[in-house]
C-alpha cells in the first residue's frame, strides 16, 4: 500500500481556547503518538486529509507520511478522529505513529458479493458486523475483503473464521464473529393487521 | 406508539434546549439515515406517522430501526381550566432531539427508494432534516 504525505505544522498544546481559534481559521488540531516518543501536538488543513483519503481508496486506514515535524517525517495512522455530528466535519485528530516492521490493528470494511440464496427465497441480507478487525503489517493493509454470500441460505451465517484472509493478515478478534446473516422475513400479513389495528384504536379515541 | 413502560416520577419540567447531539449522530445499524439539523420535540404520534411513512414506501423487504424514544412526559391542564391549582396531568410524550441526532435508519432497500421514504417520512417531522449515508467517519 502507497502512503499519502500529509503537511503538518507543530504547535503548543495550549488547550481548548487555542483548538476553537484554529478551527475558526479554517485549521484542525490533532495529536501524534506512540514508540514511546512524547506526544506531538500539530495542526493542519482538513481539505488536504480528505484530499489524502480519498485519493487512498481505503479512507480511514490510510497510512500517511507526516511531514514538518520537527523530528522528521513519520509514519502513522490514524487512532481516532471527531466528527461534527451537524456540519460532518473534522474536528480532531489522533494519529499514531507506525513502523514499517510493525503488526497494527486496523477495521478493515466487508462488501459482500453476490445475491444470497436465501434473499432469493424471501429473507432479508442482515450485515452484522461492517467491518472486520485485522492485524497486519501497516503497508499491507487490505483494501477490504470480499465475502461471497450466494450460498448463504435463510437463518445461515457466515463468520470471521470462515473468511479467506491474504497472505501475511490475521484476525484481531474470535474466528467467531458474525459478519453476515439472513433472517426469515417479517410476516408481512401481521404487520399490515398491526398498522390497522393501530389505526382502528385511534379512530375510536 | 412508544411510551415508557414504567418510570420513577410522573411529571417533568420542561427544559430548555442548548447544544448539539453528542450521541447518537452516526449510523450504527442502517445504511442510510434521517437526521435532524435543528432542535426540537418529538412526540410519539409522530415517530409514529414517520414509521408509518418509511415502512409503506420501501414496503417488502428492508428493516427500519427508530433511533430515538419519546421518554419525556408533556403535561396539559384540562381546557376552560383557570391558571393555578398546580400542574396539569401528563397528557404524552415526546422525544428531546438536537442538532444532528439521528432519527431512523433503513437497510436492505434500493437507495433511490430509501431516500423518497426518508424525503416523504421527513415530511411527518416537526424538524429539519436530512439523509445521510454510511460512509467513513473521515
Amino acid at each position: 500500500m502507497e502512503t499519502q504525505t500529509i503537511q503538518v505544522q507543530e504547535r503548543a498544546p495550549d488547550g481548548k481556547r487555542a483548538s476553537r481559534k484554529l478551527r475558526h481559521n479554517g485549521r484542525v488540531p490533532g495529536v501524534l503518538y506512540g514508540h514511546k516518543e512524547a506526544p506531538v501536538a500539530f495542526e493542519f488543513d482538513p481539505k488536504e486529509l480528505r484530499k489524502c483519503l480519498r485519493s487512498s481508496g481505503v479512507g480511514r486506514n490510510t497510512v500517511f507520511r507526516v511531514e514538518g515535524l520537527a523530528r522528521g517525517a513519520v509514519l502513522a495512522i490514524i487512532k481516532e478522529s471527531d466528527l461534527d455530528p451537524v456540519r460532518r466535519e473534522v474536528t480532531h485528530v489522533d494519529l499514531i505513529e507506525v513502523r514499517e516492521t510493525d503488526r497494527v490493528d486496523v477495521d478493515v470494511p466487508v462488501h459482500l458479493d453476490g445475491k444470497a440464496a436465501g434473499v432469493v427465497e424471501g429473507g432479508i441480507l442482515q450485515p452484522v458486523s461492517r467491518v472486520l478487525p485485522l492485524t497486519c503489517s501497516p503497508l499491507n493493509i487490505p483494501r477490504e475483503i470480499r465475502v461471497d454470500v450466494t450460498s448463504l441460505r435463510i437463518g445461515h451465517s457466515i463468520h470471521g473464521g470462515d473468511v479467506a484472509l491474504p497472505a501475511g493478515v490475521s484476525l484481531a478478534v474470535p474466528p467467531s464473529i458474525t459478519l453476515v446473516t439472513v433472517k426469515a422475513p417479517r410476516d408481512a400479513a401481521a404487520s399490515t393487521a398491526e398498522e390497522e389495528a393501530g389505526a382502528e384504536a385511534k379512530a375510536t379515541k | 406508539m412508544l411510551q415508557p413502560a414504567r418510570q420513577k416520577y410522573r411529571k417533568m419540567q420542561k427544559g430548555r434546549s442548548r447544544g448539539i447531539a453528542l450521541r447518537g449522530g452516526d449510523l450504527a445499524f442502517g445504511t442510510l439515515a434521517i437526521q435532524a439539523t435543528e432542535c426540537g420535540r418529538l412526540t410519539s404520534r409522530q415517530i409514529e406517522a414517520a414509521r408509518i411513512a418509511l415502512t409503506r414506501h420501501i414496503k417488502r423487504g428492508g428493516r427500519v430501526w427508530i433511533r430515538v424514544f419519546p421518554d419525556k412526559p408533556v403535561c396539559k391542564k384540562p381546557l376552560e381550566t383557570r391558571m393555578g391549582k398546580g400542574k396539569g396531568a401528563p397528557d404524552h410524550y415526546v422525544a428531546v432531539i438536537k442538532p444532528g441526532r439521528v432519527l431512523y435508519e433503513i437497510d436492505g432497500v434500493d437507495p433511490a427508494v430509501a431516500r423518497e421514504a426518508c424525503r416523504l417520512a421527513g415530511h411527518k417531522l416537526p424538524l429539519k432534516t436530512r439523509v445521510i449515508l454510511r460512509e467513513e467517519a473521515i
